[in-house]
């Protein structure tokens, strides 16, 4: 690759996709002001928390050359548990740590499917994501109203304020990242999950328990999904089996977005961050220039086709031909 | 008892003896050489040593005690890293972090230490005197620097033994020099280093004594001292060329290709020669001598920076297979599981994958003209097959290879490049392909052979090129084909073309 | 060689219509809900409008890929095909939605092939991409008044053979034929096989990839006009999870996920089989929640068929060597 090539993707990497988030917001703006009102802004900050908390477990997964394709599935099962365990008088903890176990189960049940029966992670979570729906629509049939008596406690998460200041879905989001940031610079997971989506062979030559980690990266995708779920069904006060339909999609839409590199390998945790903001960003204005829920979708599949591109041709370069 | 004694190692691929009751011991602090052929089973035997193979039968002893080595973990448990040829690395991490992937040194036992691990690799890697920060990502290094990054990381084992496996194919003059100041440290400090290569002058100067080996079999120790260059090369090879015919006694006619200083930057340079028509053409070399890169920019799967290729004096530029197929050349190549065969389609279907515009009808194939072709063939080359259904990966390998080059032949070829053409084949099968190449070259084709087997070049070719490191070494007439003077130019030894030059 | 032998050695082993046929024996014979015709009849015509979007699906498995947006293709192929229909009748409508499958396969193809985006994801992209245009097209279910149309899938030739079984008859001859007898089948094979040898065999592989999901597009096209044909209706969201179905049928009828061989005719046998399993279900009664946690375990099954016959070999294996040390000793 030519210096000036690699220049360019250096700089790209690193604020290629705030660059492109600030010329979403700007171009946003001027067809309609109201989009970029202060309120408007935290009220996509908020929003965003949901598919970015799930894209930062997601970033794991697919560092590791693969994907988790059940986490919508996961999301929609943990908002039943809680709407069933807060309905049937449970405490609130009592309910999230319940959801929070499952996942990790749904979590395991992937990764076992993956190391043990040899199954492509695509496929395998393919698979799971009908088992998992499956089990939702089994568990609770319909979606279930939470009354104010029942969600107090809960909506704490959503409209509450930490200090009475800051909102609880951005702190969660915040807190979220800055834990995977840490888990992946500086610890010795981060840099096996790197290792295994950069060479998996050469990396089990090492020596390295493969199997383990691989385990846990699913473990830690189905615990963001039901994060992420937990959220969603506080902002909503709904626990809805059909919550979570298509939520992979946005998850992995803000990993490629950010940069983090489908080959595996190369991950990007600022820029998942900032990927999940312009997806929820990109659907809100969207919706405030009159532009309904179908526009919204298409307008995300163009987006992921458009970052897969750019995925690509950065991976061509860097490899040469074939 | 020697401080490694490698007792009885017998190792079988595929039905295909790779080593043979092999017994070799090396002395603790020494540094010794394995040398022989391509296939002659020197990476096999240090793949075992190394945990990678497993021998079907046989001992390993170290400094006296019986090793069981099973798996990597266990070589190094036992004292032995191995640099391998195959580079193990991990393109998007550090240098440091592949190095200790397996122990990284941690921070109060759950944040990984990455000053610690940083500056130890750097340690490591400033020791070896080269120019890598242990903080450059492994995809951004040239492949010669990734080779020494694969040193360092078996010196971070800090074993006692250390096998290295062609160390040197990729690196240039200047750190070849580092790696000879390592190696001698090493030996300085008691280690003991088992050095695997082609490069005989690398041998010749480093190394105390020299073990070969020749088709899987143990042949000899020497001290390296006491043997020249041409009493080991001759050793290496070995065998007596009247055990084999002599054949290509026609004369070939007119020029039908010809090669016009092709170059490719960091592949092959300065390639030129000529392939005539009736003429079996042998390109001899070593393992990464990039021959194969050769003939395969002649078939358009490799694209040159420069040159020319005339085919029939025309200039011709193929960009990818097919245009090369449509210019009449055909190619088989030495992989077959991997990409010669469909494994899971019939025979027939194999057979005629390259010619189907020819025999079919609106679009349809006709079945009959595809049996038609599947008979001929059989009847011509001897082909052994339950049915036209079979599945082809369920043939025996001979056959196979009788198939790929059917394939071939079907478009009517008039150039045909052969990449190893009796490769992982019986004696029986070997002998029908060399009699139909005979038969082809008869009827005019030009064929140009790519082999690893002196002897299977010697007997079949009017003339042979000697090639290493992508550039013509050598270029040998029928009268001047001899095994010990082709492979000294192979080895980059002498050079000859029109007389020799040395 | 006998002709069978040929028959049976040729195109594979059947050992799913083998399966089929003693699942049936087996249902007719405990359960009294599962006799009559109307009843076989119901099942053979469900399972040709997934079966003919299983042809399609077979090019891409033996090729070594997935393609995600055939359920979201069908939706947007009914959206339209409602709309014209009143408009312009039968055939033209028909015609047009086939080339509107036809583009969308296309536009698959080029993605995958050129722009060498991995199929799986791009496909997953697609997926909800054409759902959203189905849903710009008509966001409201739609009533097929044409009586006409609506008997393409539901008439009875006789009174007994269901026209939609003949139609996937039909087209699953054209697609063996294509598979079996033309260069592009051949090509599908090789590259399922091996892309490295389909490339110095000549074969253009963005070429043949773009061709595969083309193929895919007409014949989910097909079954979008079938299905249509059917419920009598559409609406944007219908055949949510239809590619679970499709995939489930493809490789349970032997079409390995790794491509390189595969069978339009197991795969028909499968898609009967599958609904046969979901009739089955019901009238045992069993809930149609638990019916789709069954039916990801089978798909779960049918994914690592090959690593389940591993591990029973390595049993097997072991168990041999165990029995022979005892006979020694």
């Amino acid at each position: 690759m030519s210096s000036r090539a690699k220049k360019f993707w250096f700089i790209w990497d690193r604020i290629g996709i705030l660059g492109i988030l600030l010329t979403v917001m700007m171009i946003f703006g001027i067809l309609d002001p109201r989009i970029l009102k202060p309120a408007q802004l935290l009220t996509a900050l908020n929003r965003s928390a949901v598919s970015g908390i799930a894209a930062a477990g997601m970033m794991f997964a697919i560092c590791a050359g693969g994907f988790d394709l059940s986490v919508g599935s996961i999301l929609s099962l943990t908002s039943c548990i809680i709407a069933v365990q807060l309905t049937g008088g449970k405490s609130t903890w009592y309910a999230i740590v319940m959801a929070l176990f499952v996942a990790a189960l749904c979590g395991f049940v992937n990764g076992i499917l993956i190391t043990k029966l040899k199954i492509q992670t695509f496929v395998a979570t393919l698979a799971t994501q009908l088992a998992f729906a499956g089990v939702t629509l089994v568990y609770c049939n319909k979606a279930i109203q939470l009354t104010s008596k029942v969600n107090r406690q809960l909506k704490f998460f959503s409209t509450g304020r930490l200090f009475g200041v800051l909102p609880m879905p951005i702190v969660l989001l915040v807190i979220a990242y800055v834990i995977t940031y840490l888990v992946y610079t500086f610890s010795p997971f981060g840099i096996k999950v790197r290792a295994l989506g950069s060479n998996e062979t050469a990396a089990r030559t090492t020596g390295i328990k493969a199997d383990m980690v691989l385990i846990a990266i699913f473990v830690v995708t189905g615990l963001t999904a039901a994060i992420a779920g937990i959220l969603n069904t506080a902002q909503v006060s709904i626990g809805d089996p059909s919550l979570g339909s298509g939520f992979e999609l946005d998850a992995i839409t803000a990993v490629v977005l950010g940069g983090t590199s489908l080959a595996g390998g190369k991950g990007n945790v600022m820029g998942t961050l900032i990927g999940a903001i312009l997806v929820v960003f990109v659907r809100m204005g969207l919706n405030i220039l009159g532009a309904g829920e179908a526009y919204q979708k298409l307008a995300v599949a163009v987006i992921l086709v458009f970052a897969l591109t750019i995925n690509g041709i950065k991976l061509i370069m860097q490899r040469g031909e074939q | 008892m020697s401080y490694i004694e490698l007792k009885n190692i017998t190792k079988t691929f595929y039905g295909i003896r790779a080593l043979d009751n092999v017994s070799l011991s090396i002395e603790k602090g020494e540094i010794h050489a394995i040398v022989g052929e391509n296939g002659a089973g020197k990476s096999t035997i240090m793949k075992i040593l190394g945990g990678m193979y497993f021998a079907d039968s046989g001992e390993i002893h170290i400094d006296g005690k019986k090793c069981s080595i099973n798996t990597v973990s266990d070589a190094l448990i036992q004292g032995v890293s191995v640099v391998y040829q195959e580079l193990n690395l991990m393109p998007d991490l550090t240098v440091a972090e592949n190095i200790y992937l397996h122990k990284l040194p941690k921070k109060g036992g759950v944040v990984v230490d990455k000053a610690v691990m940083n500056k130890n690799a750097q340690a490591l890697l400033d020791e070896m005197d080269v120019k890598i920060k242990a903080t450059d990502f492994i995809g951004m290094l040239s492949v010669s620097e990734q080779q020494m990054v694969e040193i360092a990381k078996a010196l971070s084992h800090n074993s006692e033994i250390v096998v290295m496996d062609e160390p040197t194919a990729a690196l240039n003059d200047k750190e070849v020099e580092t790696l000879y100041k390592l190696i001698r440290k090493l030996k300085k400090d008691n280690k003991t280093i088992i050095y695997i290569s082609h490069r005989l002058k690398e041998i010749f100067d480093l190394t105390d004594r020299l073990t070969i080996l020749r088709d899987g079999n143990y042949i000899g120790t020497f001290v390296t001292d006491k043997i020249t260059q041409s009493e080991m090369v001759e050793q290496m090879v070995g065998r007596k060329i009247s055990q084999y015919y002599t054949t290509a006694d026609h004369e070939p006619g007119e020029v039908m290709l010809e090669v016009k200083k092709l170059c490719k930057e960091h592949v092959y340079e300065d390639v030129s020669f000529t392939l005539r028509k009736g003429e079996i053409l042998g390109m001899a070399g070593l393992m990464g001598c990039f021959r194969e890169e050769i003939v395969k920019t002649i078939y358009g799967l490799i694209q040159a920076d420069s040159g020319e290729i005339l085919l029939d004096g025309k200039k011709i530029n193929p960009k990818d297979p097919s245009d090369a197929i449509v210019h009449k050349i055909g190619f088989v190549t030495d992989d077959r599981k991997h990409s010669g065969i469909f494994g899971l389609m019939s025979v027939r279907e194999n057979l005629s994958i390259n010619i189907l515009t020819r025999i079919r009808t609106f679009f349809l194939i006709k079945s009959s003209e595809e049996q038609t072709l599947l008979e001929n063939y059989t009847k011509k080359m001897n082909m052994k097959y339950r049915g036209y259904y079979q599945r082809i990966n369920s043939l025996s390998g001979g056959n196979q290879q009788k198939f790929l080059l059917a394939r071939a032949l079907a478009s009517n070829c008039e150039v045909l490049i052969m990449l190893e053409p009796t490769r992982g084949i019986d004696v029986g099968a070997k002998a029908e392909i060399y009699a139909l190449l005979e038969d082809l070259a008869k009827q005019g084709m030009a064929i140009i052979i790519v082999s690893s087997e002196l002897p299977e070049i010697i007997s079949n070719c009017h003339r042979t090129l000697a090639v290493f490191n992508g550039r013509i070494t050598g270029e040998f007439a029928k009268e001047e084909m001899e095994e010990n003077s082709i492979m000294q130019c192979a080895t980059g030894n002498k050079i000859h073309i029109g007389g020799e030059i040395a | 060689m006998g002709n069978k032998k040929r028959f049976h050695i040729e195109y594979g082993d059947h050992g799913i219509l083998y399966a089929l046929m003693i699942f049936w024996l087996f249902l007719i014979i405990t359960n009294k809900n599962f006799r009559g015709l109307a009843f076989f009849q119901t099942i053979l015509t469900k399972a040709s409008l997934n079966a003919i979007c299983g042809i399609g699906m077979t090019f891409v498995i033996i090729s070594g890929e997935l393609d995600l947006s055939v359920a979201s293709q069908v939706a947007l192929n009914g959206v339209v095909l409602t709309l014209l229909l009143p408009r312009f009748g039968v055939v033209p409508s028909i015609v047009t939605v086939l080339l509107l499958g036809a583009v969308m396969g296309t536009l698959n193809g080029v993605i995958i092939a050129k722009l060498r985006i991995p199929a799986f994801i791009a496909t997953l992209a697609m997926q909800m991409a054409y759902r959203a245009l189905a849903q710009l097209v008509n966001s409201s279910p739609v009533v097929v008044e044409n009586k006409l149309f609506k008997r393409i899938s539901t008439y009875k030739i006789c009174g007994v053979i269901p026209t939609a079984f003949l139609i996937c008859l039909l087209l699953g001859i054209v697609g063996t034929i294509i598979l079996r007898k033309t260069k592009l089948g051949r090509n599908i094979l090789a590259i399922g096989n091996s892309k490295p040898a389909a490339v110095i065999s000549g074969i253009h592989i963005a070429r043949t990839q773009i061709m595969i999901y083309l193929l895919v597009g007409l014949f989910t096209a097909a079954s979008s006009i079938m299905y249509v044909s059917y419920l009598g209706s559409s609406n944007y969201g219908m055949q949510s999870g239809l590619e679970f179905s499709v995939i489930s049928a493809v490789v349970l009828g032997g079409t390995a996920l790794k491509g390189g061989k595969g069978s339009i005719f197991n795969t028909v046998v499968a898609a009967i089989f599958l609904i046969t399993i979901r009739s089955a279900m019901d009238s045992f009664g069993v809930d149609s929640y638990w019916q789709r946690v069954v039916e990801g375990i089978i798909l779960i099954i049918a994914f690592s068929i090959t690593e389940i016959r591993n591990i029973g070999n390595t049993i097997l294996v072991k168990y041999h060597a165990k029995k022979q040390l005892k006979v020694v000793s």
